[in-house]
């Protein structure tokens, strides 16, 4: 296998690690040592004497606990400690050891060594099992839970230089694939929870932040620091009370709060410098000449420079994130609110963005407490210039830092006068610098949500809740594209500038009456509810061109050349979405022993057929406690508990509104009667008999800890299978006008096994080590794609999905079918497997000539992340890993033909291959996509300062991201798009991804 | 102490690679300035140019060597002509001539004729004196231009520049308008056609410049070529190839014929027997006996070039080939024969009684 | 409640069933007809229905060249090894598919409508013209004339039938059609248009059901003929694209002197012509028009050959040194790998591009008809009854419009053939006369012999899959 090593940073980083490893073993070391002094040695005298020890007990937020044992070491000497966690005890020796436990707490041990007064910080234990888990409409406990749900509370977060939440839970549960391509400033990793359930879209998860929900760009509002825990619901059973929204999975944003009796003050920062960590060899200037005169490239061709584009195009990045947060609470009323600052300079030229959110959450209870209120209040503003996502000609479009790559290294920057070179023999040449420097692309997006939720204590357990939430939207993006950005569009409209505004409007609110209560040996609680949500878009664009000059960019539209005005300059839409549901919840739990959760939702939603509006919903799932069990009682589980869940769950977000109704839109302009006029024209095939398409999935789990709670885990399995899949399916033309439709057909299945596991190799107050790690194999297959739409028989297998991948009936999606390399021909051609011997090469979509090659997806993940903790310092690793996936390395293709030494660069690696020309995407390009990735190093020191007087504690961490990647691929980076949209699987070339390095500083104040 | 010390070292190792990351950019690269060290040079500043000395040089200009960042890439040299005017403002040397010079040649040398033809296009006068500018150009991977020098010329007019030029005599009634013409041949100013003479009475020519009679050439006591001169004739009947030369001003007439030969003609394989020269239907004819037997056509008597046929039903005689035409009974026949213009190893032939 | 609502755009039924609609449903057609991206439009664009059926001829193609530019589709064509999945033969079948059901809805917008019955005549030929390129190009196709059929009621049709069809709705109303030329006309099915389109079904009648019509498609001429059409004249002009009038009828707006039938362009507004900057190199195009060329088309060195010196058509082609440091040679090598060299190829101006104009095409309109093609059909048909006579006068004037001496003696059949070559190349007529005279199928500089079914394009793979009921055309 080959190690790429980071190169810039190789040096520091073998030594980073290797001192990270020392400290690590060196300090396990010191502790064991340590431990062996402190070993109680018996003392003859002092059985007479009695010491009193005093001391306080708080949790790992520094608040007092009330209700721990404090016990003397082999003795029944006790006591428990009070609402202020203060304890006192009479011991009859200072080499006493006291015993601390408390159910959802780690034991600790601490020797008394002749101290008065002690100060102890009590861990939540790692199987806590009343860790409270967030569930859609509700919370419950672990112990509780009867579905597939993963929980990451703001410990575990990963750290470094953060823009994004889901970059903090990265790695942390299994069959959560987050997917981040490249390290562009504002731009937001994937996530898939299980898999590509559907094909037209709706496979991002719901995501729910103190109850609003929204999509993912909603994560785009929440301060990273500001999280308190991050739940995901996985199978249908956790997420059926979402109804449609949920089939994709949920993810459940809770923030932090202020607890009752505290009021602080909070800043946090990290800083971070992000370097390239990959880049593609191409050939230096004298390598390329020496190649293009081996084909005979003429001089003409060389223009003399040596110009290393890909470095002139690239710089040292940045990320700054700052955050301040107060709050405080009291018995009736807490309140937290925080302003946060997160700044990407990109490490391509001219990329960048600076995010701003503040936001306010309040809670006040009133009516002797039985009515609780909340509101929060959150407000982002987004600013991203980006540099070019799409450009090139028409041979190959990439963005902007790929198309260096392509640029002869001979080609100078500048022409002799200053301006950007192009040469005249090249179609459609571009000068990336030239783009880099002149193109305006500047973004800019407010965000803004508020909600209300109040809840009534009714009567006796009766619990009437309200909830309302109302977000807005806006974006606006300028864009202005000079005549010296020497891109051929510019040059052909001699300039052109446009302006895009969009808005979108979401609104939801609910009505829900829940009922608890416990009869004995029965314990039920119930939920009803009505929700309504509707979400609109709108939007307007303006473009005009060949300005005066470029001073005003997108500024001063009406500046352009008015005479010329073309289809398409002018535009606005609207369009929305309505959903109303039932929903019906009941949990019942037996002896504490046995439970069962049932639920249904019936959903309508406005984009479907006019028959087809609604969908019912309903799930199941029961767990057994069998460590509750007698005959378990002796046994080695701590705990151990068995799920099982099925349920229903539909899609209706992924599909566009109005694609049931056959509608007419301006087709531009078209010449008629002697003049110019308005085309129309019907724009789409229509299918009233659109419906809800249907996933079905089934769960079961185990959860376990043993050993003393030491090796503790969950496993599950499910299989989920998609129906009437909704997808753009290609029909027959004639009679359609156009040869797709949008339509319910086919269906697709998901199968997986989840491991999760950690153990704790120390784990006293004063060292934890221990390692958590997870893992996910999963297994996709598209079971049919046929059926009938109009009396038609569509024939739709081989769907072209990916470069070279497909949907095909019994195979996973995005699988290759791809033809075979045979070799190189006399003349430097590529030569494909003929399969079917007919002497031609089908390059159609079901040539018999290609063959089945793996696919886009991958069918394993894992991640392993080591932490240790020696009193104030920490340390911890996040390894990630994921493979069983091909991917098609189109750029490699792009930059491999030595046909193209005339007007472009090739890699290095070409000149071994040495292929002129190739007609075909062979497998030639397709290359592995296993992966192991060193995504995570991060160790910091918490400084309490008790003696200062207005600072309580102080946190100093470093972190290294992305420092090491092992992978036989042979692009810049194998985490590709693996989102499952159109083009997935394949490598046309993506932004950099960075290593970085960020320090961090956590202050909290008096 | 010791961890301590371990701890710093990892700050360190940390803060070193921020250092090492803020490496300086890489060079914004220039396409590297090529200029020529000195303007051009011409032979002599001011020209009389005359037809006579039609292919003598008229000029020669040489310029300095210009070297380019690819030292191994030959230069590409060529000039470029344009009146004065046509060198100022937006579009200067819009309308410019282009004359290429070679690859690393450092000089042009410009013959009469074709300085004359150039400036003319360029729009001066006959018999006028002009300037005319010029400037190098070289090319590597762009064109770099000299600075632009002039020189003075007077040009002539050309005589008889048309394609072809009409022989208009007695054997079609002295009328140039129908007359049959000669075609100018690689050589400027060369021209050459076949004419069949089939009336002993009516051997005489002359040549004309257009079909009319304006500008008439005859021969002189010396058989030279001269203005309005006496009439011209071939010795005897017979088709001949006629060869004007107005560079020298002479010209030439030979026999050439295309002839039938083998059993079915009057002297069998012994000898041809010439077809004349059709100057309408621009064909080889011949009518008269055949006999039953092979036919095979071949030109001036030799069998250095001759036409076979392979069959005796597509009327195809292919050059060099073993075969012949069969002709089957005896009689009187028309035979004609034209050789493909394009592809010179076919030849279409028609053999009709009479 | 979940009702759809909409708000920027028109529900369809709703739209069409005004007389406005109905009115804009005929403009759609035409809008059909308009040469624009992705293969879509009659002429003036990329990967279309010109392109298929102007490079599977002799007159042009595009070779793959030695910088790697130009993909092999082009070359395919020409040598005559396009494939049931070639892009080009998939747009084609898409594009009149689209026009067809654009059409089928005009008819009935317009019945419904009560509109005008010089309309629905308009719509029902304009359909016609359709299904005819379609049969020409495809043979036997799916059939049909409302757009809610459903595919069992969509039998692929045989050649002969859609003959029949298109004859009878021709017969039927080509009569009722506008007398106006040019004006509100222009760009649309006049009378006479409609005649030239029912003499070119005739003209080819033997290719489609083996029966000759040369009579009717003299007699189709002459009713066209009483529109009165002239022929543009051919004299030099410097103000002229060119140089000459005759290149009028190429440019902005085609001269109502000798066209019949005409598609409009405007660059950027409606269509494009894109034929002369695909044909010119960069640096050249770049120093005549000021954008660069895209360095495509050529035309074949055998073709540019038979060309007379001094005539004017002759005029179109560029060969040798050019403005802009660029020499195009005749000779082209290859047209597949290892690639032709950049400059090699004789290159076209026919169409000189017409403002505005940039990097993506010109406005140059597009001769659909025009009156020297139909003077051509009736010598032809003329000789093809026996009466070469009559036909003589007709050649002649062509000729002699292009700077020509007339014939010697009566035209033949294949002067015929070379004079339509000379006067309408790179006008999208040139596969179907190849077809009709035979010569079709012979060997060329870059093949040999093509075989048969080669006179038909296949059915696009992705029809085919699409629709497992259509049958292949016969040997592909």
């Amino acid at each position: 296998m080959q190690q790429i090593l980071q190169e810039k940073v190789l040096p520091n980083i073998t030594s980073l690690i290797l001192n990270s490893f020392s400290i690590l073993f060196g300090l396990a070391i010191m502790f064991c040592t340590g431990q062996a002094e402190a070993t109680p040695m018996k003392d003859l005298i002092g059985k007479n004497i009695q010491y009193t020890i005093s001391g306080e007990v708080v949790d790992s937020e520094g608040l007092p606990i009330l209700g721990i044992n404090v016990v003397e070491k082999g003795t029944s000497n006790g006591t428990m400690t009070d609402i202020d966690g203060l304890f006192s005890l009479e011991v009859d020796s200072e080499k006493a050891i006291l015993v601390f436990s408390s159910i959802g707490f780690e034991t600790q041990e601490i020797p008394v060594e002749g101290t008065q007064n002690i100060k102890v910080t009590m861990q939540t234990s790692v199987a806590g099992l009343d860790e409270v888990v967030v569930v859609g409409y509700g919370t419950s406990t672990k112990r509780d839970v009867t579905g597939a749900v993963a929980s990451i509370s703001d410990e575990e977060f990963n750290q470094g230089a953060i823009t994004n939440p889901l970059q903090q839970i990265s790695g942390k549960a299994p069959g959560v694939n987050i997917n981040q391509v490249g390290s562009e400033p504002g731009s937001t990793p994937s996530v898939r929870i299980r898999g590509i359930t559907s094909l037209i879209g709706g496979n991002d998860p719901l995501v729910v932040v103190n109850g609003v929900q929204g999509n993912m760009d909603l994560l785009n509002q929440i301060p990273p620091n500001e999280i308190q825990s991050v739940d995901i619901l996985k199978d249908a059973s956790a997420t059926a009370v979402y109804g449609s929204r949920g089939a994709p999975g949920v993810i459940i944003v809770t923030t932090k709060k202020n607890k009752r009796g505290t009021s602080t003050l909070e800043y946090s920062s990290t800083a971070s410098i992000d370097v390239l960590s990959n880049e593609l060899d191409v050939l230096d200037a004298n390598q390329w000449w020496e190649q293009a005169q081996r084909y005979g490239v003429p001089a003409s061709a060389n223009h003399g420079s040596s110009t290393d584009w890909y470095d002139i195009l690239t710089q040292t990045g940045y990320t700054q994130n700052h955050t301040i947060s107060f709050g405080a609470g009291t018995d009736t009323f807490n309140y937290r609110a925080s302003v946060s600052a997160i700044l990407q300079e990109g490490v391509v030229l001219n990329s960048n963005s600076d995010k701003y959110i503040a936001r306010l959450s309040a809670n006040q209870k009133a009516l002797d407490e039985r009515l609780d209120i909340t509101l929060n209040i959150n407000t982002g503003i987004l600013e991203t210039s980006n540099s070019v996502q799409s450009i090139g000609n028409a041979a190959f479009t990439s963005n902007l830092i790929t198309n260096s790559y392509f640029l002869r290294p001979t080609d100078p920057v500048f022409d002799t006068d200053g301006s950007y070179y192009t040469d005249p023999n090249v179609f459609e040449y571009l000068n990336p610098y030239a783009v880099a420097q002149t193109t305006v692309d500047e973004r800019e997006n407010n965000n803004l949500f508020v909600s209300l939720n109040a809840d009534l204590d009714v009567y006796k357990g009766i619990t009437l809740g309200w909830f309302g939430s109302w977000r807005k939207t806006n974006n606006t993006v300028g864009f202005f594209l000079p005549v010296e950005s020497t891109d051929a569009n510019a040059i052909n409209q001699n300039g052109f500038a446009n302006i895009s505004n969009s808005r979108q409007d979401e609104k939801l609110t609910n009505l829900s009456l829940s009922y608890e209560n416990t009869f004995g040996e029965h314990k039920l609680n119930a939920l009803a509810l009505y929700e309504w949500q509707q979400q609109s878009y709108q939007g307007n664009y303006g473009q005009a061109r060949g300005f005066f000059n470029n001073e005003t960019t997108y500024n001063s539209l009406q500046s352009g050349d008015l005479s010329d005005v073309r289809s398409g300059d002018i535009s606005s839409y609207k369009n929305d979405r309505s959903l109303v549901s039932f929903l019906g919840r009941l949990n019942y739990t037996l002896k504490d022993k046995y439970l069962l959760t049932l639920s249904y939702r019936r959903d309508g939603s406005s984009v479907f057929g006019e028959n087809n509006k609604w969908g019912n919903f309903p799930a199941a799932s029961v767990a057994w406690r069998i460590d509750e069990e007698d005959f378990m009682q002796n046994g080695i589980f701590n705990q151990l508990k068995l799920r099982a869940g099925y349920g229903i769950t539909g899609n209706q977000q992924g599909l566009i509104p109005q694609q049931s109704l056959s509608l007419v839109s301006p087709g531009g302009i078209t010449y008629f009667g002697g003049e110019q006029i308005r085309n129309f024209e019907i724009s789409q095939n229509s299918n009233e008999d659109l419906k809800w398409e249907r996933k079905k999935q089934t769960n079961i789990g185990v959860d376990f800890s043993l050993i003393d709670s030491r090796l503790s885990g969950s496993l599950d399995a499910y299989t989920a299978t998609t129906d009437d899949l909704l997808f753009n399916y290609t029909v027959p033309q004639p009679p359609f006008p156009y040869n797709t439709v949008a339509a319910n057909v086919g269906s697709i299945r998901n199968r997986g096994i989840e491991l999760a596991l950690n153990y704790d190799f120390i784990r006293n107050n004063d060292v934890t080590l221990s390692l958590g790690g997870n893992m996910s194999l999963l297994d996709n297959e598209v079971l049919n794609l046929s059926g009938s739409i109009e009396g038609v028989e569509l024939n739709t297998d081989f769907v072209p999905w990916g470069t070279n991948s497909y949907l095909i009936e019994g195979q996973p999606v995005g699988t290759y079918s791809i033809l075979q390399h045979e070799g190189i021909d006399g003349v430097g051609a590529e030569v494909v497997r003929d399969i079917n011997g007919d002497g031609t090469i089908d390059q159609g979509v079901r040539s018999p000539d290609r063959q089945i090659e793996g696919l886009a997806l991958p069918t394993y993940n894992f991640a392993i992340n080591p932490r240790f903790r020696y009193k104030d310092f920490d340390f911890s690793m996040l390894w990630r890993g994921s493979g069983g996936n091909k991917i098609y390395n189109g750029l490699r293709r792009n930059l491999s033909l030595m046909e193209s030494l005339g007007n472009a660069n090739v890699l290095e690696s070409a000149v071994d291959l040495d292929l002129f020309t190739s007609q075909y995407s062979s497998n030639l390009w397709l290359e592995d996509g296993d992966f192991v990735r060193l995504e995570n190093v991060n160790a910091g020191y918490n400084w309490q300062l008790d003696t200062f007087k207005y600072i309580e504690s102080v946190r100093f961490s470093i972190t290294g991201n992305n420092l090491l990647l092992i992978t036989d691929y042979s692009g810049i980076d194998p985490e590709i798009n693996f989102s499952g949209g159109n083009g997935f699987g394949g490598d046309f070339g993506i932004y950099p991804r960075t290593t970085s390095v960020a320090l961090g500083l956590q202050v909290t104040f008096k | 102490m010791k961890k301590y010390y371990k701890i710093y070292y990892l700050l360190f190792a940390i803060l070193g690679l921020g250092f090492i990351s803020c490496e300086d950019d890489a060079d914004l690269t220039y396409l590297q300035e090529v200029n020529f060290t000195a303007t051009p040079q011409v032979s002599a500043n001011s020209l009389m140019l005359e037809q006579e000395a039609a292919n003598e040089p008229a000029i020669n200009i040489s310029w300095s060597e210009v070297s380019f960042p690819i030292e191994e890439a030959p230069v590409n040299y060529s000039l470029q002509f344009a009146t004065p005017a046509d060198t100022l403002g937006e579009t200067a040397w819009g309308n410019a001539t282009s004359m290429t010079a070679g690859d690393d040649v450092l000089s042009k040398e410009i013959s009469v004729t074709d300085l004359n033809e150039m400036v003319k296009d360029l729009g001066l006068v006959a018999d006028e004196e002009g300037t005319i500018v010029y400037r190098v150009r070289a090319y590597v991977d762009h064109p770099v231009f000299s600075k632009a020098g002039v020189f003075q010329v007077t040009p002539y007019d050309q005589v008889s520049s048309s394609a072809s030029i009409y022989v208009p005599g007695a054997y079609q009634g002295w009328d140039p308008a129908t007359a049959s013409s000669l075609k100018e041949t690689a050589t400027t100013g060369v021209f050459e056609g076949i004419i069949g003479f089939t009336d002993p009475a009516a051997l005489e020519f002359k040549f004309t410049i257009e079909p009319n009679w304006n500008e008439n050439y005859g021969g002189d006591d010396n058989g030279n070529l001269v203005f309005d001169g006496n009439n011209l004739s071939v010795p005897s009947v017979g088709s001949y190839k006629i060869t004007v030369n107005f560079n020298e001003m002479t010209w030439m007439a030979e026999p050439y014929s295309w002839g039938i030969i083998g059993p079915a003609t009057p002297s069998g394989w012994d000898s041809d027997t010439d077809m004349i020269y059709n100057n309408e239907e621009e064909l080889w004819e011949y009518t008269g006996e055949l006999m039953s037997g092979a036919l095979k056509f071949r030109l001036n008597d030799e069998w250095t070039i001759n036409y076979g046929s392979r069959n005796s039903t597509d009327f195809i005689a292919y050059l060099d080939d073993p075969g012949a035409h069969d002709i089957s009974s005896a009689g009187v026949y028309r035979v004609t024969f034209q050789i493909d213009e394009e592809d010179n190893s076919m030849a279409y032939y028609t053999i009709e009684g009479q | 409640d979940v009702e759809e609502q909409v708000y920027d755009k028109y529900q369809a039924d709703e739209f069409y069933s005004s007389t406005e609609g109905a009115d804009v449903a005929l403009a759609a057609v035409y809008a059909n007809v308009a040469g624009n991206w992705g293969g879509v439009g009659y002429a003036g664009a990329d990967n279309g229905w010109y392109d298929l059926n102007s490079m599977s001829a002799d007159e042009q193609v595009i070779p793959h060249r030695t910088d790697g530019a130009w993909q092999l589709d082009f070359a395919r064509l020409y040598k005559h090894e396009w494939l049931p999945t070639d892009l080009i033969v998939n747009n084609t079948w898409n594009w009149l598919y689209e026009a067809i059901f654009s059409a089928n809805l005009a008819v009935e917008q317009l019945e419904t409508a009560g509109a005008a019955p010089s309309k629905i005549a308009e719509a029902k030929v304009l359909r016609s013209f359709f299904y005819y390129l379609l049969m020409d190009d495809y043979g036997n196709v799916p059939f049909y004339t409302t757009n809610d059929v459903t595919v069992e009621e969509l039998p692929q049709t045989s050649r002969q039938e859609v003959y029949d069809f298109i004859v009878a709705e021709l017969q039927e109303n080509v009569p009722n059609l506008s007398e106006t030329k040019g004006g509100e006309y222009y760009g649309r099915f006049n009378k006479w248009a409609g005649y030239g389109l029912l003499a070119k079904v005739y003209l080819n009648a033997e290719v489609y059901t083996g029966t000759p019509q040369w009579q009717k498609c003299v007699e189709a001429i002459e009713e066209l003929e009483t529109g009165g059409f002239s022929l543009h004249p051919g004299l030099a002009n410097e103000a002229s694209p060119n140089g000459y009038q005759y290149y009028e009828l190429f440019g902005d707006q085609l001269p109502g002197d000798e066209t019949i039938l005409a598609m409009f362009a405007t660059a950027n507004v409606v269509s494009r012509n894109i034929f002369t900057i695909r044909s010119l190199s960069g640096p050249h195009a770049m120093e005549l028009f000021g954008v660069s060329g895209w360095n495509g088309s050529i035309v074949p060195q055998e073709y540019y050959n038979n060309y007379e010196d001094g005539d004017i058509r002759k005029e179109q082609f560029l060969l040798g040194e050019q403005p802009g440091g660029v020499s195009y040679s005749p000779q082209v090598n290859s047209l597949d790998n290892p690639g032709a060299d950049p400059f090699a190829g004789v290159r076209n101006i026919k169409f000189y591009p017409a403002t505005p104009l940039d990097g993506g095409g010109a406005s140059n309109d597009f001769p659909i008809y025009r009156y020297a093609d139909f003077m051509l059909m009736k010598a032809e048909c003329y000789i093809r009854l026996g009466n070469s006579g009559a036909a003589k006068p007709l050649v002649d004037a062509i000729r002699e419009r292009a700077g020509l001496s007339a014939l010697d003696s009566d035209p033949t059949l294949e002067d015929i053939y070379d004079e339509r070559g000379f006067e309408l190349n790179w006008e999208g007529h040139r596969r179907q006369d190849m077809i009709r005279f035979g010569t079709f199928l012979e060997a060329n500089e870059f093949r040999g012999a093509s075989e048969n079914h080669r006179k038909l394009f296949p059915i696009p793979t992705s029809a085919l899959d699409a629709n497992p009921n259509l049958q292949q055309n016969l040997g592909y």
